[in-house]
């Protein structure tokens, strides 16, 4: 485990696993499929199977999941959920297993780095860019006579909130 | 109407088409937008991940500048408008978490009160302003041109959240028919684009954007419109590369957002609606 983990944040995380763990105990994924059946990615990729996440998740065989790149493969889209005929979300457990994967130090897409790095530096996913024309010509916001993207007033303020309060993610 | 104008990322980093159409035609049709000095990222994208409570602070605090300015704030993202009503359902609901939030807000002297309410684009143009009054400002109908709209999931999921619009979404087609245009159904509209997995298989994603854009094709339609600049981007920019097992190689099907087309139909020079961004042959439908 990361000696950076946040307690606090460990807490949040387990508590809201619990809640919905309690909320698929109540009800009980009666394994009908239709979420894999209506899932978007299991068309895709014959790994990914939302009903047998939830069997495992279910059974607390949540250890192997964490390593497993299936998790990452979710596009939020939200159909599982909507199908689920006992209201189960699919979605939210895989988003949690996603939680506990990063906090545990397991392999993610490192694409999200760049996004927190981005976030941490200038408030947003990225800086803003020069985009390319169908001319090919490079044209940045104040070519466009769009007025510059203020983000955070005081950044190192933000900066402060966003590392030093809630010490969010590991140190990069 | 005065709204305090939250765009999200993609908008304000890169799809500067959505920005400048969706700035261009809302003020046309009297909204008065009102930058939000100091906003980020919701976080949705980014701390979600890492940090839910971090995630939960930046989506809280963006709605906390709207209010301090008095004002409901109006975004373009439909992942921005999930995260708000994701973020305001889960601090009503879990007074340790808001104490974890305000506690982070009040560096910067900030506190949620949740006074004020999120709105997406759709819910501002077919709801307050309705379609009606939208092809009042028309003055070159779209006619003979059929479309397939992409309304993207986070618009009409999940349904408890109260989404902008219903399971079977409708108002985007509604909006778009106001212009004078048809549109089409076709057997991927409810289904996702891809774009939320490219971080993770890019493969797998250009195969989902290439399933609905081959669907587009085979029916014989002029193009696809969509209000997302998710979708937007996906459908849009990343369909050079999809190369899917359809055997059509380059598909060449027009995406326009919905506040491009709008702005077409409403006589806006095409610059101004940043169609020159567009990498898809939009042209093929406004020169028609």
């Amino acid at each position: 485990m990361d000696s950076n983990i946040n307690e606090v944040e460990v807490r949040f995380i387990s508590r809201m696993l619990s809640r919905l763990v309690g909320e698929m105990n109540a009800t009980v994924c009666e394994q009908c499929g239709k979420c894999s059946s209506t899932c978007p990615v299991s068309k895709e990729i014959e790994g990914f199977n939302p009903r047998r996440l939830i069997a495992k998740v279910s059974l607390g065989k949540i250890n192997g999941l964490l390593r497993d790149d299936a998790i990452w493969t979710c596009t939020t889209c939200l159909k599982c959920q909507e199908r689920c005929p006992e209201d189960i979300s699919p979605y939210d457990v895989i988003l949690i297993l996603r939680n506990l994967a990063y906090r545990a130090g397991y392999s993610y897409p490192t694409g999200y780095d760049d996004f927190i790095r981005a976030v941490k530096e200038c408030g947003f996913i990225s800086m803003p860019k020069a985009i390319r024309t169908r001319d090919r010509g490079k044209v940045s916001r104040g070519d466009l006579g769009l007025p510059e993207v203020s983000g955070p007033t005081d950044m190192a303020k933000f900066t402060v909130v966003v590392e030093g309060i809630i010490e969010a993610g590991k140190q990069s | 109407m005065k709204y305090a104008f939250y765009p999200g990322c993609l908008s304000q980093t890169e799809q500067f088409g959505c920005l400048l159409s969706a700035r261009e035609t809302l003020q046309r049709l009297g909204l008065e937008l009102v930058e939000i000095d100091g906003s980020s990222c919701c976080g949705y994208q980014s701390y979600r991940l890492s940090s839910p409570i971090t995630w939960n602070f930046l989506t809280a605090r963006n709605m906390v500048l709207a209010e301090r300015m008095g004002l409901d704030i109006l975004t373009i993202c439909n992942e921005c408008n999930l995260s708000f009503k994701q973020v305001r359902k889960a601090l009503s609901r879990d007074p340790e978490l808001k104490s974890h939030v305000d506690e982070a807000l009040s560096v910067e002297g900030l506190e949620y009160h949740a006074k004020n309410e999120t709105f997406h684009v759709v819910e501002v143009l077919h709801d307050n302003i309705g379609v009606e009054r939208i092809s009042d400002f028309v003055v070159k109908p779209l006619e003979n041109l059929r479309f397939a709209t992409q309304p993207g999931c986070h618009l009409f999921r999940p349904k408890a959240l109260g989404m902008p619009d219903d399971a079977e979404p409708r108002k985007l087609d509604a909006l778009v028919e106001a212009l004078g245009a048809e549109t089409v159904d076709y057997p991927e509209k409810l289904d996702c684009c891809g774009s939320s997995m490219y971080a993770s298989d890019e493969g797998s994603t250009l195969e989902l954007a290439h399933r609905k854009l081959v669907s587009v094709k085979e029916g014989g339609l002029d193009g696809v419109v969509t209000i997302c600049p998710h979708c937007f981007r996906m459908l849009d920019a990343s369909q050079g590369a999809v190369r899917g097992s359809s055997g059509y190689g380059r598909l060449r099907v027009p995406v326009i957002h919905y506040t491009q087309l709008l702005g077409l139909a409403m006589g806006i020079n095409t610059t101004k609606l940043g169609l020159q961004f567009n990498v898809s042959p939009v042209e093929l439908v406004y020169r028609l």
